[in-house]
């Protein structure tokens, strides 16, 4: 009996591979972190002693701030710092800079930390975010 | 189009609503009764909240090239209804002008409350970005 003899099926060869079907979230999260600390014009105290006696001390004192001035452009920087009770600075800190010149930033907050204002009328701390420019 | 095609084809500052003007507040005190009239404006915590709920949408501004960091200056003026009148950018930090409209787009669209300065209130907004 003659059978027939067909041609070999071709080997099968390899499919190519599929491209690799990472799944995609279709609305991934973005990569990064961001963000910042917004400087208004007005300052804040909270505690016992006024406004216009820590704007005094720091007008007094302007021209100390502002000789800190070392970069190459004006700026503007938030100040934090708690009065005590004793009318003395305690954990002066940088909240927020446009002036981003980290030499000048320390000079200006040693410069705060140095200030006396009055005794406080009232409690034991004053906590004060106070705006700076710097021309 | 679904909307999630819509989301990703439009630009980042379209994944955020547009903030509806709300009445502006009136400054109290009568300064003809001697009255000391003073507007008081917005708090740091009512800016703070107004942009930290659109800051994160700027990650997704096409990151320039090149760049690990880039630290921005904008000045946004909030007008009395709580809406961004104008958002200037003082400082690009280095970054590509597109970029910096990027990001300046979806800060135009945050949703400060009303306020009682009708000329508006500038707020200085340093923004630190890193990838």
């Amino acid at each position: 009996m003659l059978l027939a003899c067909s041609t070999p099926a071709p080997a099968p060869t390899a499919a190519p591979p599929e491209p690799a079907q990472t799944p995609v979230a279709a609305d991934a999260p973005p990569v990064g972190s961001i963000g910042g600390e917004p400087i208004l014009e007005r300052p804040v105290v909270i505690g016992g002693i006024p406004n216009e006696a820590v704007e005094a001390v720091i007008d007094q004192h302007q021209a100390t701030l502002l000789a800190c001035q070392a970069a190459p452009r004006a700026g503007k920087l938030l100040l934090h710092f708690v009065i005590a009770k004793d009318g003395q600075v305690r954990d002066a800190d940088l909240r927020s800079t446009t002036l981003r010149h980290p030499a000048t930033e320390a000079c200006v907050l040693e410069a705060l930390a140095a200030l006396q204002f009055p005794a406080l009328s009232r409690g034991d701390r004053a906590v004060v975010t106070w705006p700076l420019a710097m021309p | 189009m679904t909307l999630l095609a819509l989301l990703l084809g439009a630009a980042p500052a379209d994944r955020l609503p547009v903030p509806r003007p709300e009445p502006c507040i009136p400054i109290t005190g009568d300064p003809e009764e001697g009255e000391y009239v003073a507007a008081s404006g917005l708090s740091y915590a009512q800016v703070r909240a107004a942009l930290n709920g659109v800051i994160q949408t700027a990650l997704y501004c096409t990151r320039p090239e090149g760049l690990d960091a880039v630290h921005l200056t904008y000045e946004l003026t909030v007008g009395c209804d709580g809406v961004v009148s104008a958002v200037v950018l003082t400082d690009a930090g280095g970054a590509p002008q597109a970029y910096g409209a990027c990001v300046g787009a979806v800060l135009e669209r945050a949703d400060f409350p009303a306020h009682d300065m009708p000329d508006g209130m500038l707020v200085t907004y340093p923004v630190n970005v890193s990838w």
